[in-house]
């Protein structure tokens, strides 16, 4: 499939906004390395939140579950600053559900760059049982809930932090194309 | 008057069928002989009576069946209707919206009476009968929209207007041509078209974002949007693909003409008064192949269409199995005479 679709994100580079009052900065594990190099590229007082265990370049960085993200945002978006800038790094599944959860709390899109880290892989939510598989490589994958093979396909919800799968070959069981590395 | 039918299945038997007045007011979706990607918006301020484009809210011979495939695909699946809680105000937008309509352009089957507000609403077909305070959800038995749309045919959106974008962030629907409010919800205007192909890179979704931006309260506007269907399945989700999918290999030159149906999708844009979110309504209308080719023009017109559609568009819209089997049952009714 060689079309755009226009719910899948696109990333560029993210670097530090100038005249930011403050930096909110948080990662997960694979996000870690590009939150250090903007960490240090900041001119001005910043926050870091890692999701993930205790990172050596992330020395002041405040640990948190998974769990705990949404509630933590909730009070660090009521203390800090208007004009804060925040930034997000990691996989799509982690990043896109906390830029929503950042602009459900009042943030504007403008004031939220998003940069996706790590290895090339996805998250698909299996849109006949719902259930989620995570770090998929492949355009094709068996749904871990009600086995049916599903085509990975380009529609991204930032909400769910997901692509759709469904049934690749429900119009005709021997109507299969061969699962192939995904490139973007 | 309108005279409602008994209730008949979008589903397992299919007993769904159209009257021959149903027939003649189906809204036939085809200006010209060929297919051409447009916007196709125009102002809806109403049509000649007893057409489908009557009223702000059609309601038709189908009410009760509708009705009642709603409330079965909501039971089996309750994330079909969802409203995201900023929503809360447009909701009661919708409520109000319907309730009025429906009263003054359908007074034999529906009454609102108003004192402040402590309102009454009587839907005689589905026998209720309610008390509850305007703007208090729980003097209502559901939540507000579930409450009144579940009471309304065709699928219901709304549309939250933030940044000169729509988001989708509400919704009841039962009835789609293949997408999902659940994976949806909360997708910006361009998001939810992703799957769409061509009209992005024609620019239709920045004219029509615009358009639909500016769209002013009391001015609605409509659109007709088009697909085809494998028996009369309301219901074609994504959700339920797994299970309907079999059916698009199953069409034979002896079934095309009962298994096949036309559908059509008039879709409203009404801008919420309180809210300013927009509501948006898919009201869905299906037609046999052979119940279409009974009007003048419509065999051939479909055919010609058909034949010019983009092979993009013949693989978005899923017809790539059974296309030809259509356009070589229709060559009768495209011959000149």
């Amino acid at each position: 499939m060689s079309r755009i679709f226009y719910s899948k994100p696109s990333y560029s580079p993210v670097s530090p906004q100038p005249h930011s009052r403050h930096h909110l900065i948080i990662a997960d594990a694979s996000g870690a390395a590009r939150a250090a190099k903007l960490q240090a590229a900041c001119a001005g007082p910043n926050t870091v939140l890692l999701i993930a265990p205790a990172d050596a370049r992330l020395p002041e960085a405040e640990l948190r579950e998974p769990r705990e993200l949404a509630d933590r945002l909730s009070a660090l978006i009521a203390q800090l600053p208007a004009g804060t800038s925040c930034y997000l790094f990691g996989r799509e599944s982690f990043i896109w559900p906390a830029a929503i959860r950042l602009q459900d709390l009042g943030t504007a899109r403008s004031q939220i760059h998003v940069e996706r880290c790590g290895p090339m892989v996805r998250d698909v939510l299996c849109i006949h049982c719902k259930t989620r598989m995570h770090d998929v490589t492949d355009t094709l994958v068996c749904c871990d809930g009600c086995d049916l093979l599903l085509w990975n396909y380009d529609h991204f919800s930032r909400r769910h932090g997901a692509y759709m799968g469904f049934q690749v070959n429900a119009e005709q069981a021997d109507d299969t194309p061969v699962a192939e590395a995904l490139s973007s | 008057m309108l005279q409602l039918n008994p209730v008949q299945t979008f589903r397992d038997d299919f007993t769904y069928r159209n009257s021959p007045s149903a027939i003649q007011r189906f809204p036939f979706p085809f200006p010209q002989d060929e297919y051409r990607y447009s916007v196709n918006i125009e102002p809806h301020n109403g049509g000649p009576a007893g057409s489908v484009y009557e009223h702000w809210f059609d309601i038709d011979e189908h009410y009760l069946s509708e009705i009642r495939e709603r409330a079965i695909v909501l039971k089996q699946d309750p994330a079909r209707c969802q409203v995201r809680p900023h929503m809360r105000l447009a909701a009661w937008d919708t409520l109000e919206m319907l309730m009025e309509h429906f009263s003054q352009d359908y007074p034999e089957h529906f009454t609102l009476i108003r004192q402040g507000n402590d309102w009454m609403w009587i839907n005689r077909p589905l026998e209720i009968e309610q008390r509850f305070r305007f703007g208090d959800d729980d003097s209502l038995p559901l939540a507000p929209f579930e409450y009144i749309t579940r009471q309304a045919q065709g699928d219901w959106a709304m549309l939250d207007q933030r940044d000169g974008d729509l988001f989708m962030d509400g919704g009841i629907i039962t009835g789609p041509a293949d997408w999902s409010l659940d994976f949806d919800l909360g997708m910006s205007f361009k998001e939810w078209h992703g799957p769409v192909p061509l009209a992005h890179e024609l620019g239709v979704f920045d004219r029509a974002l615009k358009y639909l931006c500016n769209i002013q309260v009391d001015r609605p506007a409509r659109r007709l949007n088009w697909t085809i269907s494998i028996n009369p399945l309301m219901d074609q989700s994504p959700e339920n693909y797994h299970a309907w999918g079999a059916s698009r290999a199953t069409i034979t030159p002896d079934n095309v003409a009962r298994k096949v149906h036309l559908r059509v999708e008039l879709q409203g844009l009404h801008r919420l008064p309180r809210s300013h979110a927009l509501l948006f309504p898919i009201r869905t209308y299906l037609i046999s192949l052979q119940d279409l080719v009974s009007q003048p023009g419509w065999g051939k017109r479909l055919r010609r269409v058909l034949m010019t559609l983009p092979p993009e568009l013949v693989d978005y819209k899923g017809l790539t199995r059974y296309i030809g089997t259509i356009i070589d049952w229709l060559e009768p009714w495209d011959r000149d005479d």
